[in-house]
């Protein structure tokens, strides 16, 4: 130990020398109260302890010494590191049970059970040793990691030996063993560099030379000579076998892959048997439901005149005619293409209509004049009607299956029928209603829900969602209600409005019989009407305030509607003016040349009731189109998705598809 | 088995530079389907040689042979043991010998190297304790002159 700590200490190394001379004889100081200890204390297991912690140590140096002489220069700067640093003894402590356990595990199971400080010390300064050890050990195995870096299966560190022989360990199959498979694959590399020579030498020698001078020396040549062939052969069925035991390895897990394939086409055939038949059964209901619509048509009870026409199912086709109504059509709605159609005309009757079965589901009594304005949703339908109320009805029931053939038309209603007819021939008498096949259509009572009364003038007008509702009136009033309690909740003076702008025109004297709001709709509190003099007015329903008003049209404005950008209004002027919302400005004004009478719009296009055909005008290609069919003036036009419904002067409801 | 396990001496022996490169161009070749023949021979090679570095990457390998390949595990007790015994980790040696000879009383390879590895324990042994007993005794005369001085 002096002998190292001299070299050390002319070295200089920065732990200082001073303080290594001091730890040693502490260390030395320790070790003689260590023994002192053993002697004086514990009996055989300190003792045996002690031995065989000092064998550890011994062991640890003499390995030292010992690769320290098969490497020498290598190991004496080891060697010489491990003693040097010596105050790393604490250190090394803690960091025995990590490094130490890599190399030296032995070391590290009797430092623990070791219970006295002196072996500790000792172990510690071996501890050390194997910490420094373990350092330079890691080092180079990191190498070996970086160098194999292709194959990238090396760890930095072996696992520990206890871990590994807790795996099973099963028995081994009959096969070659890998050290046959070594000899048989590199057959010159199982024997030793020198042995290797002499047998090359013999092999040299004993292939050219059969016939020698020697019979002796010639026999023998050959026999080792045949012995080697059969060393030889021995080895190659070996390599045969290894190789073979590969192939066979391989043929498994092709098998396996192939039954995996196998499997997953099996489960993709199904699906698509699957699909098949889903199809089927789509394809097989779409012709029911076509079938069915077919049948009802042609069959009887319905109405006469009916007359189904086989139209394809292309744009601007008529797809039937709801045939019924014995007066003009007022106004129409409907709730979606294939659900309820209701129909309201100057007959003073409003039917409902099955739009899958096109027959007439019933008609809704109650009100005692025809009804001017209806508005569909869902399965509320409000009314409004020239005896100044507002009915609410509930069509949730509604089914063709309930449409029994009830009692003929009472005769109040029949009489109501004769009596309100424009210009049209009509039979008067209540008795040849009732024409050679009977026309008995329910009248569905219950579907009433209720009624707001509060105008004093034709409603002409009205729309509503969820709970709110507003109606105008020829009263020159516009009134919010709520649904809820059937209550009034604001009333909107239309001709203190108009009063302050000077829109009074002629035309309002000399159309007498035009609605005084033409059309109305509203979004939260923003209300939008158009009136009998031309104006729009945006009205905000918190203060009951007219707010804006956009003017333009020359006309009394007929219908209205907007949405998030536009407004388009339709007017008697023959021309359908779109506004933009927000700068009020006139964006595209349409001309036509008839009244017009309603319209709808959407993103795509505008449907325009004007004269006796439909015109459509398509917004984004900006083409116009029309479809005909009625044989008199459109009154009015709704659309739903795919299908368009119009009602017109001339009794007669169509279905047009888009 | 006698014929399957190598005796202590061919460990010993090693091999030269030259095979030994074939070998790790044989698995260094195979990638990532590396058959456990080339390994093992790989392995042998590199615990055959002299250089520490090459024995412990060894038994690294021999080691990942033993993990992944249940089959050869009960040979592969064999060749880690022999490798740690080279390493110097008796302990580790130990185990594993023992390990084997529960399996395979009768082989006389796994006999002979318990014996080699007890003769080098023992070896070791006497003379860390010598070398420990010279230290002791220096360390003494020290501290005594220490002693006195003071």
């Amino acid at each position: 130990m002096m002998a190292s700590t001299g070299p050390s200490s002319s070295r200089n190394k920065p732990s200082g020398n001073a303080s290594q001379e001091s730890s040693k004889p502490r260390q030395a100081s320790e070790q003689a109260r260590s023994r002192s200890a053993v002697a004086t204390g514990r009996a055989n297991a300190a003792l045996t302890q002690t031995i065989s912690g000092i064998s550890a140590t011994g062991r640890s140096i003499s390995s030292l010494v010992s690769s320290g002489l098969q490497h020498p220069k290598h190991r004496i700067m080891d060697l010489l590191h491990t003693f040097d640093v010596s105050e790393l003894a604490s250190s090394a402590r803690h960091t025995l049970s990590t490094t130490s356990s890599i190399v030296f595990s032995p070391l590290t199971v009797q430092a623990v059970k070791g219970d006295l400080t002196g072996i500790a010390s000792l172990t510690g300064l071996s501890g050390m040793a194997p910490h420094l050890m373990a350092g330079h050990y890691l080092k180079r195995a990191t190498a070996n990691a970086q160098a194999l870096a292709l194959t990238g299966a090396i760890q930095a560190t072996p696992m520990p030996a206890d871990q590994l022989l807790a795996e099973d360990i099963p028995e081994p199959g009959a096969r070659i063993s890998l050290f046959q498979g070594f000899r048989a694959s590199y057959p010159g590399h199982s024997k030793s560099g020198k042995r290797s020579k002499n047998h090359q030498r013999r092999r040299k020698n004993g292939f050219g030379e059969v016939d020698e001078d020697d019979p002796n020396r010639a026999f023998s040549s050959l026999l080792s000579e045949r012995e080697r062939t059969i060393k030889e052969q021995v080895k190659l069925q070996a390599q045969k076998t290894v190789i073979q035991s590969e192939i066979d390895q391989i043929a498994a897990s092709i098998e396996t892959l192939q039954a995996k394939q196998a499997n997953l086409g099996f489960k993709l055939s199904k699906l698509v048997e699957r699909e098949d038949d889903l199809a089927d059964t789509l394809g097989e209901l779409n012709d029911k439901l076509a079938s069915i619509s077919e049948k009802n048509k042609q069959g009887d009870g319905e109405p006469l005149q009916l007359e189904y026409r086989q139209e394809t199912r292309d744009s601007g086709t008529c797809m039937n005619t709801f045939y019924g109504h014995d007066g003009i059509i007022t106004c129409i709605d409907l709730n979606g293409p294939y659900g309820t159609l209701v129909t309201a005309s100057r007959d003073r009757t409003t039917r409902v209509w099955d739009l899958t079965t096109f027959k007439c589901l019933g008609q809704l009594p109650g009100h005692e004049d025809y009804v001017e304005c209806m508005q569909l949703s869902q399965h509320t339908l409000v009314t409004g009607s020239r005896d100044n109320t507002i009915r609410t009805w509930n069509l949730a029931d509604l089914s063709y299956a309930q449409n029994s053939r009830s009692s003929s038309p009472s005769p109040s209603e029949s009489s109501q029928h004769s009596n309100n007819i424009n210009g049209k021939s009509v039979e008067t008498d209540a008795d040849d209603y009732s024409r050679p096949s009977v026309e008995t259509i329910e009248v569905l009572d219950r579907c009433w829900t209720s009624t707001l009364g509060g105008h004093t003038g034709d409603v002409t007008c009205l729309y509503f969602e969820n709970d709110k509702l507003l109606s105008g009136s020829n009263d020159k009033t516009i009134k919010e209600w709520d649904l809820t309690t059937g209550q009034c909740v604001l009333t909107m003076d239309l001709l203190w409005a108009m009063g302050t702008s000077n829109s009074w025109s002629d035309w309002m004297n000399e159309t007498p019989d035009q609605s005084y709001v033409g059309g109305l709709q509203f979004w939260q509190y923003a209300l939008c009407s158009g009136t009998i003099d031309g104006a729009i007015r945006m009205w905000d329903l918190r203060t009951g305030q007219s707010h804006r008003t956009l003017a333009g049209h020359t006309g009394p404005v007929t219908s209205l509607q907007f949405d998030e950008y536009h407004v388009v209004s339709g007017s008697i002027d023959r021309s359908v003016r779109i506004w933009d919302l927000r700068t009020g400005a006139i964006q595209e004004i349409l001309q036509y040349e008839d009244p017009v009478r309603s319209l709808q719009f959407d993103s795509s296009k505008i449907i325009v009731g004007s004269g006796e055909s439909l015109k459509i005008y398509d917004r984004v290609s900006q083409q116009h189109s029309y479809y005909t069919g009625h044989t008199n003036t459109v009154e009015s036009v709704r659309f739903n998705d795919s299908v368009i419904v119009s009602g017109g002067q001339d009794s007669t409801v169509r279905l047009w598809s888009r | 088995m006698t014929d399957n396990l190598p005796s202590i001496s061919d460990a010993d022996s090693c091999l030269p530079d030259s095979q030994l490169e074939v070998l790790k161009k044989q698995y260094i070749r195979e990638g990532e389907y590396v058959t456990d023949q080339t390994r093992f021979n790989y392995a042998w090679g590199l615990i055959k040689s002299k250089h520490r570095r090459d024995q412990t990457q060894g038994v690294l390998l021999l080691t990942d042979i033993y993990r992944e390949v249940p089959d050869r595990r009960r040979e592969c007790l064999f060749y880690l043991a022999l490798g740690h015994y080279k390493l110097g980790n008796y302990n580790d040696a130990r185990k594993f010998n023992e390990s084997l000879l529960e399996f395979e009383p009768n082989n006389s390879q796994a006999h002979a190297l318990r014996r080699e590895i007890e003769d080098r324990v023992a070896k070791e042994g006497y003379i860390g304790m010598a070398i420990v007993g010279a230290v002791a005794a220096v360390g003494t005369i020290v501290l005594t002159s220490l002693l006195k001085k003071k």
